[in-house]
């Protein structure tokens, strides 16, 4: 996956950036699904500087998540088979920061709305891989198939769609 | 309310600077008084050198001169 311009970066890669004092290290926390199933951990933290956030977490998934098999969901149709699996080695997945709560108490990242079979069905990406628009736009287009937002985005703005702002995000699911 | 902010680390030069700064201090402060001992030992050394100098001098001197001067002694009396 090719950056024509670098728009996330791994947080770990930024050495003069750390984790505002006033927030949590999420680094470490099982990621629960909508039924309190673990179905990884988070690895590491994407962040735009530009707006001075954490925009995804990256999950190192779990296996049973692997184990599923499942095709990722909005598989285009022009586009070759294998090109578009899940492959070998490919275990990590990105969840926008506005679709999970926080337990701080328990340090769990809650991903209410995402149930085990939808992680299953997301592309996943292999560690390292470089991120780019389209694998975003597909992973969003996965979690949102039954609620697709109406809102169309620019490139420039489109770490202000709901995704990624807890409360604009739960009041949409409502 | 997932929010992760995040900010720019406070630079550590400017610590790094000021502990260079006092290890600086320090070392200029002892060394001044390592060589204000020095010379204090140099001079006391010196005196003590002296004196024995002269009291090597003495001893040195034959015995009928040290009777010769008491006698003199005696003889101004």
């Amino acid at each position: 996956m090719k950056n024509e311009e670098k728009h996330l970066y791994n947080l770990n890669e930024l050495s003069d950036y750390k984790v505002a004092s006033d927030d949590p290290d999420v680094r470490g926390w099982d990621v629960r699904d909508a039924d309190n199933r673990v179905v990884g951990k988070v690895e590491n933290l994407l962040v735009n500087k530009n707006i001075k956030r954490v925009v995804y977490l990256d999950v190192h998934v779990d296996k049973t998540i692997v184990d599923a098999r499942h095709d990722p969901y909005g598989r285009p149709n022009n586009i070759d088979v294998r090109e578009f699996v899940n492959k070998d080695g490919e275990n990590h997945v990105i969840i926008p920061i506005g679709m999970v709560n926080l337990d701080k108490e328990n340090k769990n990242v809650l991903a209410n709305g995402i149930d085990h079979r939808t992680f299953a069905e997301t592309k996943r990406y292999a560690h390292g891989t470089p991120l780019n628009r389209d694998y975003e736009t597909t992973v969003l287009r996965s979690y949102n198939r039954d609620n697709p937002s109406d809102s169309v985005y620019e490139d420039e703005t489109f770490y202000e769609r709901d995704e990624f702002d807890r409360n604009r995000y739960t009041n949409r699911r409502l | 309310m997932a929010e992760i902010k995040i900010e720019k680390k406070k630079p550590v030069w400017p610590w790094i600077l000021l502990i260079l700064v006092i290890i600086v201090g320090v070392y200029i402060y002892w060394s001044y008084n390592d060589n204000v001992d020095e010379r204090n030992v140099d001079e006391n050394e010196v005196l003590i050198d002296t004196i024995q100098d002269m009291n090597d001098d003495y001893n040195e001197l034959p015995a009928d001169t040290l009777s010769l001067e008491t006698d003199t002694t005696t003889i101004a009396q």
